[in-house]
């Protein structure tokens, strides 16, 4: 006897016109008891509430915090005044700012997030790239050949002092407030799934302080944790005891046999059809989750463009390829976080020279090979690609060759759909210590984000959870295209 | 999905262009004063007051000129009341009029609204047009209603229950409340379900696993008229019962072990599945809640020497956070007042509630109660080590701290002209606060008499060690020598030049080491005692009691000289074992370490110097006895300084609040609890939010049924099983969750079953579908409390989920795809449908391994015929047949109905090869149940 193949019961057309409807993950009572006839208020449609410019995000985050100074945003007056104590250059001022009281200290007199006072020089010799003539250090000699895609901003800030910064650059919530959603989170929560056989919002490399992105949105705008490893991508992926591929179909025609009958007696029953939808999503997944992973498929050469053929680049540049792997299959926001440790990896308190050169060589080709291979099969222009870290370095030496943490300037880029290429947007002062020209919150990149996805975050908010104005940011519009 | 879809989207919900240019004009005019321009009278007016100024005056200035507060003695609710004005002049008043002007002032201080950012251009330009053209609107308008008149902050009061006319079995108050509403519509309710599914509900309700087999068919051969409520009362008497009801409680109470980077606590505290423990115990013993409550906030105040109540200020250890004091309090006031009441308070951390009555100094009264209160960890008896064991607790610190407002919510601008006192929001009146005077052993838990003996008994233990480690190194010495007789029987046992080749040297300094080291030991018993004994003189303990090796009692002050003698020489003793170590030490280290020895030598020397001098002539210096562990106050803080005594008063601060909440006065506690309560009964909340009960909150459509549970509850003595024995013998608790067969008009008046016409399915919590799958299975381990289980071990381990580890750095796999509570807040669980938890359940080791020992359960019951002797054949379908009536009855407490018994059989005739042995029968079955566990009934409460 033929036994019919679960795959092949996708083929009823009326079916999956009704399944068609419900979106990958369906989180049930909590909000739907919302739905108090008075508030008014509905769940997100799925749909953007404008034209977007962009559909994806890929979102490269540097745990630990990358020193501005030597990667886009270079200080020729660091040279000039190394060794000389702030108080002794003309830049004095920046000591008394106003701009020092916006600072959350959350370890009170910890060894570090201290004012580091002597002016320590460059560690990495820079030049001027592209057309813009954008000044990146040596240590990024592949990301800086794509300047003239990237709009650099150089007049971040942030309130925390310490890795807290790392939550708080993904939810906008310093680690003294209460947690609230991250940007993924809200993403996915607004915008519904592209594809039907992958997750919606993936993260990849170690977690910033939290095991959760979604919190009142509900578990089910977590991001799922992937691992580059196809026989171990991500939990219960394949059966952990084993089956053949004939046996588990069995089985899931089975459930979805009785799930079907269950639903003859439960008519109505959304949850039952969302679970039976999902059942078969599963199935999917476990075959299209492993199938994303397989870069082999790749070509020789774009493999060498993520650098795939050099063990330092190696680890980061399959994450990266991955990553356009899924963005092509539909996956919305993809969250790749780079740089282990409890602090991050960036965390150059000391030997910054030979931190950053060995943190830089991972990543800065994975990158522009990233950047490249969207670009030259036209994702580039509905993907947009965020590089960002907690917070700068300080312009003082720490421990004699390291710099502490530096919330109060610091750089980040974005590129991609929607984005200028080729800007440089804000600057902080002389020695790179405040932001002081068009400064920006790490919301205000959220915001861009929202903005370029068609979102109006404001409509998104949950009944009985007030969002605060901060929380939204404002858009960056001298970066769009 | 392709663009032009969203690009439709875009169409339908992209904000409206406004009317640019007139704004301009009216902007403009704003910021000139020059009201005039736009004041040019219209024949129709173009902007709706209900549509597009009221709504914004109501988001923006109702808060403080509105029925809450009016502010300036305005209010802005009506527009009789726009028109009248306040002290300051009249709103709408020509040719300028005020409203306008305030809102438009550039000057920040004068601005309105003085809360947030200013309007905008586009409002400011839309009131500016509405006031030219007369401000005009409807003429009734109703005002906005008093806060204090809101429905929930009204006592509850029992419902008239409506006359029953019905013969059958007295329904419940429930039954008889919602009958009528039913009646009164024109509703017809669903049958009752079947049996055995009821029986699956109530059991996984109220114990959170499934009934066996056997309970199912004695439940079925069971026709008596008590069945129903004879199985209720078995289950809630059953100790299971505590466990399943703590996991919804240490949801709702923000349970968390402690978390923070690698050994560095930061969040929580140790131990405190004590507090976990202590909530299973209480609501197996029918504790009240209104006295959970006060323990949970006070036990400290209230039974100060009551370890097992102690347990229950868990509550306020588990929001301990290392870094920063605002931050820990802020979620203490929050949690306290949404567990609780039902309120959230965060909004008026930084300015008056938007909505509720509720002021910032509200919020700053309740952090007050909770200033002076600190955490420690007592000694737990029998165990000595603060690591391995011990009771987290709260006690009152810093008894006098003051409590200021925070300006804008900012905990580096303090108000520190005014002093806020403790008390709850004024809406519902003041405190009563009492100091509490604390026994001895509350405030010196050192002189508690089972830490002194611990401490002791580890001393004792301690010498019995040395004693084997001198023995150990005297026989390794003489074997050294006897061997060196042996080949050198010239040469005399004496140290040679180089120690470092000479182990014979090293073994005679090594029981050197332990000659002191055990000197050390003998001494340490002896300080303990009279360290003891001289805090109890100090703290006029009279009558302490005396142990074996203290001499009796000289006068008080001779128990201090002798304390300090004995300190004296224990560190002296203390420091020669350590010298002797280093010696030992420098002989055989490398140069590179040589330094760091000869320091620490110098340093030994200096101690033994000047404690040789105290030995001769004692002080009066001594380490008191200690037996609690105080939570350090920043990170900067050591245990080092962990002080021995604690006031001797408690504030009575928490004390007053818990039992202004736990009290029948109180409007919110109760129904909040029986909201809670009923919402994981029926799975639906009568109050759209649970632990939102504030002014936003709409009277429930069951508010009857709400108050009377409530009053019920309290009258009852706020015994949660006595609420549930309510609930649970409901007809509407017995009623079908499926539509089919409905009656048309009542599935069309009420799809969404708003009035209970039907009961609903519900998905199980993540904790109860793991421990199902092990019940059924007949793996589940049954062992009780108890430190909880890693995460790691977790995965493999077959106790109840409610003992795993949990906080906010790692995720139990299996738990986390079924929506586990959240450790940071968690008052309802999401109920989501993913892809993950198919997977979970299809791939899992724990299904498979579940599935495997299930089926040999299961096989072994079933008489396994063979008629075809010998030779190995198909399945016999009768066997297949009688598996997968079993396999139902177990997972989904039902028999299959014929086309799923079809499903069934076809499926495992396709799962086993044509010709089969035993082994490949087996896992067909197997696979099979495995198959079966991922059915949605599975994880579903029908």
């Amino acid at each position: 006897m033929k036994r019919p193949s679960f795959l092949e019961l996708r083929g009823h057309s009326a079916r999956r016109r009704f399944l068609k409807g419900l979106t990958a993950g369906f989180s049930g009572i909590a909000l739907r008891s919302l739905l108090a006839e008075d508030s008014g208020w509905k769940p997100p449609t799925g749909l953007a509430h404008f034209r977007p410019r962009a559909r994806r995000v890929i979102w490269l985050f540097m745990r630990g915090g990358v020193s501005h100074m030597e990667s886009f945003d270079p200080k020729p007056a660091l040279n000039k005044y190394a060794g000389k104590s702030i108080l002794e250059t003309p830049f004095k001022g920046v000591q008394t700012s106003e701009k020092l009281k916006k600072v959350r200290v959350v370890v009170v007199n910890d060894a570090n997030g201290q004012q580091r006072n002597t002016l320590y020089p460059l560690q990495v010799g820079y030049r001027q790239h592209g057309q813009c003539g954008v000044e990146i250090s040596d240590w990024f000699p592949h990301i800086a050949s794509c300047a003239d895609d990237i709009a650099f901003l150089r007049s971040m800030w942030t309130t925390d002092d310490n890795h807290g910064a790392q939550v708080q650059f993904h939810s906008g919530r310093h680690m003294l407030d209460p947690r609230e959603p991250t940007i993924g989170a809200w993403v996915t929560y607004g915008l519904g799934a592209m594809s039907e056989d992958l997750p919606r919002f993936v993260n990849m490399g170690p977690r910033y302080f939290d095991v959760r992105d979604g919190h009142y949105l509900g578990p089910a705008y977590d991001a799922v944790n992937m691992k580059v490893d196809p026989k171990n991508p991500l939990a219960y992926a394949s059966p952990e005891v084993a089956l053949t591929d004939q046996e588990q179909a069995e089985q899931f025609h089975l459930v979805h046999r009785l799930n079907t009958l269950a639903s003859e007696e439960y008519p109505g029953d959304g949850m039952l059809m969302a679970r039976i939808r999902n059942y078969e999503l599963a199935f999917r997944m476990q075959r299209a989750v492993p199938a994303v992973l397989r870069v082999d498929e790749e070509s020789v050469a774009t493999k060498k463009l993520y650098g795939l053929d050099e063990k330092v680049t190696e680890p980061f540049g399959r994450q990266l390829l991955v990553a356009r792997r899924m963005a092509e299959q539909g996956v919305r926001f993809i969250q790749i976080q780079h740089g282990d440790g409890a602090a991050g990896a960036w965390d150059a308190h000391s030997g910054l020279k030979t931190n950053h050169t060995g943190l830089s060589a991972q990543v800065d080709k994975p990158i522009s090979g990233l950047l490249r291979d969207l670009k030259s099969r036209g994702l580039l222009d509905d993907t947009l690609v965020v590089f960002a870290t907690e917070f700068g370095r300080t312009p003082g030496s720490q421990s004699g060759d390291g710099r502490d943490h530096h919330p109060y300037g610091f750089s980040v880029w974005m590129a991609g759909g929607g984005i200028q290429g080729g800007i440089i947007h804000g600057a902080t002062d002389e020695i790179g210590f405040h932001a002081e020209q068009d400064p920006h919150y790490v919301t205000d990149v959220h915001a861009t984000i929202y903005h370029l996805l068609g979102l109006n975050a404001r409509h998104l908010e949950i009944p009985g959870r007030k969002r605060l104005d901060r929380d939204y940011g404002e858009v960056i519009r001298p970066i769009l295209s | 999905m392709v663009w032009g879809s969203e690009a439709a989207a875009h169409g339908r919900l992209a904000d409206l262009p406004v009317k640019k240019c007139r704004i301009r004009i009216g902007w403009v005019a704003a910021l000139t004063g020059v009201w005039l321009l736009v004041s040019t009278p219209r024949s129709s007016a173009s902007v709706d007051y209900l549509r597009e100024i009221k709504p914004l005056l109501k988001v923006r200035c109702y808060s403080c000129h509105g029925a809450l507060k009016q502010k300036g003695d305005l209010r802005l609710d009506t527009l009789d009341s726009l028109r009248k004005g306040g002290l300051h002049g009249t709103p709408l008043g020509m040719p300028n009029p005020l409203l306008l002007a305030r809102v438009s002032n550039p000057d920040e201080t004068e601005r309105m609204p003085q809360d947030g950012s200013a309007l905008s251009k586009e409002q400011i330009g839309k009131l500016a047009e509405w006031v030219s053209e007369g401000a005009p609107g409807p003429s009734a308008e109703e005002p906005d209603p008093d806060p204090r008149a809101h429905w929930a902050f009204k006592s509850p009061q029992r419902a008239l229950l409506p006359k029953n006319d019905s013969a059958a079995r007295p329904p419940t108050i429930i039954d008889s409340l919602i009958a009528s509403r039913h009646a009164s519509r024109g509703l017809i309710p669903q049958a009752e379900m079947p049996r055995e599914l009821w029986l699956r509900r109530v059991y996984l309700d109220t114990v959170g696993l499934p009934p066996t087999v056997r309970q199912i068919e004695e439940f079925q051969n069971d026709t008596s008229a008590v069945s129903h409520s004879q199985v209720i009362d078995r289950l809630l008497s059953s100790p299971e019962f505590g466990e399943r009801w703590a996991r919804h409680l240490m949801d709702l109470w923000r349970y968390s072990d402690w978390w923070g980077l690698d050994a560095q606590l930061r969040y929580s505290q140790k131990h405190i599945w004590h507090w976990r423990d202590w909530i299973v115990e209480s609501l197996n013993s029918g504790k009240g809640y209104d006295r959970m409550i006060v323990e949970m906030l006070a036990a400290d105040e209230l039974d100060p020497e009551n370890q097992d109540a102690l347990r229950a200020t868990g509550f306020l250890c588990r929001s301990y956070y290392l870094f920063n004091r605002t931050t820990w309090l802020d979620e203490v006031v929050e949690h306290t007042s949404r567990a609780f009441l039902g309120l959230t308070m965060q909004c008026a951390k930084c300015h008056d509630h938007k909505y509720d009555p509720l002021e910032q100094a509200d919020y700053y009264r309740m952090r007050a109660v909770f200033e002076p209160y600190h955490v420690r960890v007592d000694a737990w008896p029998g165990e000595p080590d603060f690591e391995k064991n011990g009771l987290p607790r709260a006690f009152d610190l810093n008894l006098n701290i003051p409590t200021h407002i925070h300006r804008r919510g900012d905990d580096r601008q303090p108000d520190t002209n005014r002093v806020i006192h403790p008390g709850m929001p004024v809406l519902f009146g003041e405190l009563e606060v009492k100091p509490v005077v604390l026994p001895i052993s509350a405030h010196s838990p050192g002189l508690r008499r089972y830490v002194l003996e611990d401490q002791v008994r580890a001393a004792e233990n301690q010498i019995a060690e040395e004693r084997v480690g001198l023995k150990q190194a005297k026989g390794r010495l003489e074997a050294l020598v006897s061997q060196n007789k042996k080949e050198k029987p010239n040469v005399l046992a004496t140290a040679s030049p180089s120690a470092a080749e000479d182990p014979l040297a090293d073994a005679n300094a090594a029981v050197k080491v332990f000659e002191r080291r055990l000197e050390a030991a003998e001494i340490k018993p002896i300080a303990l005692r009279a360290s003891w004994a001289a805090d109890a003189w100090k703290q006029g303990l009279e009558k302490f009691w005396t142990l074996p090796g203290v001499h009796m009692p000289l006068e008080p002050e001779g128990w201090v000289r002798e304390a300090a003698l004995a300190d004296a020489r224990l560190r002296l003793a203390q420091t020669q074992a350590n010298l002797a170590a280093a010696e030992k030490e420098l002989a055989t280290a490398p140069k590179e370490k040589q330094n760091d020895i000869q320091k620490r030598l110098k340093t030994a020397r200096e101690v033994i110097e000047k404690e040789s001098k105290r030995v001769e002539n004692p002080d009066t210096h001594y380490r008191s006895s200690s037996g609690a562990l105080k939570a350090l106050v920043g990170p900067e803080d050591s245990f080092d300084k962990n002080p021995s005594f604690y006031p001797a008063q408690s504030t009575g601060r928490r004390l007053a609040l818990a039992r202004w909440i736990a009290n029948r006065k109180n409007p919110l506690a109760a129904r909040v609890f029986v909201n809670h309560v009923w919402t994981r009964i029926f799975a639906e909340s009568m109050v759209g939010d649970v632990s939102d009960w504030g002014r936003r909150a709409a009277p429930p459509l069951h508010q009857d049924v709400l108050d009377t549970l409530a009053v019920e509850f309290v009258d009852n003595g706020w015994e949660l099983k006595h609420l549930l024995r309510v609930m649970l013998n409901s007809r509407l608790y017995r009623l079908g969750s499926t539509s089919k067969g409905a009656d048309p008009a009542t599935l069309a008046a009420d799809p969404e079953n708003k009035t209970y016409w039907r009961m609903n399915s519900k998905r199980l919590d993540s904790q109860v579908i793991r421990d199902g799958l092990l019940f059924a299975s007949g793996l589940l381990e049954r062992d009780v409390g108890g430190p909880s289980v890693p995460v790691p071990s977790g995965e493999n381990s077959h106790r109840r989920a409610l003992y795993f580890q949990q906080h906010g750095e790692l995720e139990h796999r299996f738990l986390a795809a079924f929506d586990n509570s959240n450790v940071f807040e968690c008052y309802r669980r999401p109920e989501s449908v993913t892809p993950q938890q198919a997977l979970a359940m299809a791939n899992s080791k724990l299904t498979r391994e579940c599935a495997e020992a299930l089926e040999k359960r299961l096989a072994s019951d079933l008489v396994m015929r063979r008629e075809f002797g010998g030779a190995k054949r198909p399945a016999d379908a009768e066997v297949d047949r009688q598996f997968t009536r079993a396999a139902f009855m177990t997972l989904l407490a039902r028999s299959p109905n014929p086309g799923e018994e079809e499903a069934c059989l076809e499926s495992l005739a396709r799962l086993g090869p044509v010709l089969f042995s035993d082994v490949e029968a087996a896992r067909a079955r197997v696979l099979f149940l495995q198959a079966l566990m991922n059915h949605n009934d599975f994880v579903t409460l029908r």
